[in-house]
């Protein structure tokens, strides 16, 4: 599946203009007011583009001549930084919430399979305050997946997770998102992350694409200040003896 | 810690404690000395009569601000501008506003020669003296201390967690009721709670607009009133009943949660 977007979205006095062609994990990296989140948004259907096209695989999200699908008829599954449960909601019926179809035992049934495939049928019962971090993003994951999505949007997954925890979740994150086999966007302050979870790379500053595409080739000739700071940590990988959030993004 | 900073905390530290005995001492002594005959003067100027007044005024009145309230206070926190906030500013009004000066506008309102009299004439409907306008007063006064925290609780929800819910699916509506109302549940309760209390105790917008028939708007706080005329010792018997009447719901909203959190840990 693809997605293609072409589109200008206005916020206030900020901008953000892309024309791209995505498929696979795409990682989303940028510093603070790039335009990462904007994007998500525009993906999702929580912001209006002024102008522009975004199809995903056969389907017209979004034509400035007339289709505006709203965020639910989308298929487009995000989640945002603090991960969107609710406190007090039990996992199994976080997922549930996002079965489309059928009756309440047959959303229970594929809730439990959902939660089985991120390991997680232990905590089916388990209020999502009372979750340790990453099994939430786990939890997270399996409410994305039940939704039956054709994308998947990640705003900072691994933001809320302490550095030992973080190597972990990041290595799990990336099988699920590798055997989800769909189109997604994971934004992040981690070159590590990056790294690990996703092929290529979109590096966004001040609402434009300064670069986009393999990883490898994103780190041959960088064009700003921003991505000549992010390249060797992209060349080098940090080795996972040291804590990867050694790195300083412009985003802190 | 110079001479003046610790004589400007005396000072405070004594202010604060006489207020809060202020505060608190009528209250305690009020329940401390009400007797059994008290409670049975009170029973003979109709405080059963008044009970059932009250609870039925005030459970229909907190009902019409939770249905009208709870959109409202939707729509007032998700939302910005000059147009919210001249819709807040005239929600918060009766919060303001003496209750006096509510009996009286509602009065000229829909009583006699109100401008909605004539139409009201039409259904054969009168509103001033009935249990209606108790129910009316008790509205007015109340709808802020509901209105206006929900809409600060529906504020505090995040954007990102309610576009995830429509983005695994849910429409706005399912969102609004599986998402953002169990969001804002413990606000609501309590908002809910500081409805009815207000709703319960109105006096002044009552006794004006509604008038003092037993039976049919002589609510609790009526009861009160008539009953200081012939002493003390009904009046009390009677306040406390209403503090009771006011307060249960409250106490029920801040003792649900410790109870949870105490069955949870056995």
């Amino acid at each position: 599946m693809t997605l293609r977007a072409q589109f200008t979205v206005a916020r206030g006095d900020f901008t953000l203009a892309l024309d791209l062609e995505l498929e696979g994990v795409t990682a989303v990296m940028g510093p603070r007011g790039a335009g990462k989140t904007t994007l998500l948004y525009a993906l999702l259907g929580a912001v209006r583009p002024r102008e522009g096209k975004i199809v995903l695989g056969a389907r017209t999200l979004f034509d400035e001549r007339g289709v505006d699908l709203p965020p639910e008829e989308r298929h487009v599954a995000y989640v945002p930084r603090g991960l969107g449960l609710r406190p007090d909601e039990r996992a199994l019926e976080a997922v549930a919430f996002a079965r489309r179809r059928g009756s309440a035992r047959e959303r229970r049934s594929a809730a439990l399979d959902h939660l089985g495939a991120v390991e997680l049928v232990g905590a089916s019962d388990l209020r999502a305050s009372k979750l340790a971090p990453e099994d939430r993003l786990g939890v997270a994951f399996a409410r994305a997946m039940a939704s039956e999505p054709r994308l998947l949007l990640f705003d900072d997954p691994l933001g809320g997770l302490d550095p030992a925890a973080r190597a972990d979740a990041r290595r799990r994150l990336a099988d699920w998102l590798h055997g989800a086999r769909l189109p997604a966007l994971v934004v992040t302050d981690e070159p590590a992350d990056a790294l690990e979870i996703a092929p290529s790379l979109l590096v966004l500053e001040a609402g434009r694409a300064v670069a986009h595409g393999p990883l490898e080739e994103v780190a041959v000739q960088p064009s700003t200040e921003f991505l000549a700071a992010l390249m060797p940590a992209l060349i080098e990988p940090p080795s996972f003896s040291v804590p990867p959030s050694t790195f300083v993004s412009e985003d802190e | 810690m110079d001479e003046g900073t610790t004589l400007m905390r005396a000072l405070g530290a004594a202010g604060g404690a006489l207020l809060v005995a202020l505060l608190a001492l009528p209250i305690a002594v009020l329940a401390l000395t009400v007797s059994a005959d008290d409670l049975a003067a009170a029973s003979a100027h109709g405080l059963g009569e008044a009970v059932r007044v009250s609870l039925g005024a005030s459970a229909v009145a907190t009902l019409l601000v939770a249905l009208g309230g709870t959109p409202l206070a939707w729509w007032l926190g998700r939302g910005a501008g000059a147009r919210h906030a001249a819709i807040e500013a005239l929600v918060r009004l009766p919060a303001i506003a003496p209750p006096a000066v509510a009996g009286v506008a509602l009065l000229v309102a829909l009583g006699p020669d109100g401008p909605l009299e004539h139409a009201l004439a039409a259904y054969d409907a009168r509103v001033p003296g009935t249990a209606s306008a108790v129910v009316l007063s008790q509205v007015w006064v109340a709808a802020p201390f509901y209105v206006l925290p929900l809409a600060g609780a529906f504020r505090g929800v995040d954007d990102e967690t309610l576009w995830a819910a429509r983005s695994v699916g849910a429409s706005g509506a399912r969102v609004f009721f599986r998402v953002a109302l169990p969001l804002a549940r413990p606000a609501l309760l309590a908002a809910l709670a500081m409805a009815w209390a207000r709703a319960v105790g109105e006096l002044g917008a009552t006794l004006i607009f509604a008038g003092d028939v037993a039976g049919v708007t002589r609510t609790l706080p009526l009861a009160v009133l008539r009953a200081a005329g012939d002493g003390l010792g009904p009046a009390r018997a009677t306040a406390l009943v209403l503090f009771a009447l006011a307060l249960a719901p409250f106490l029920l909203v801040r003792l649900a949660p410790l109870a949870r959190a105490l069955g949870a840990r056995r």
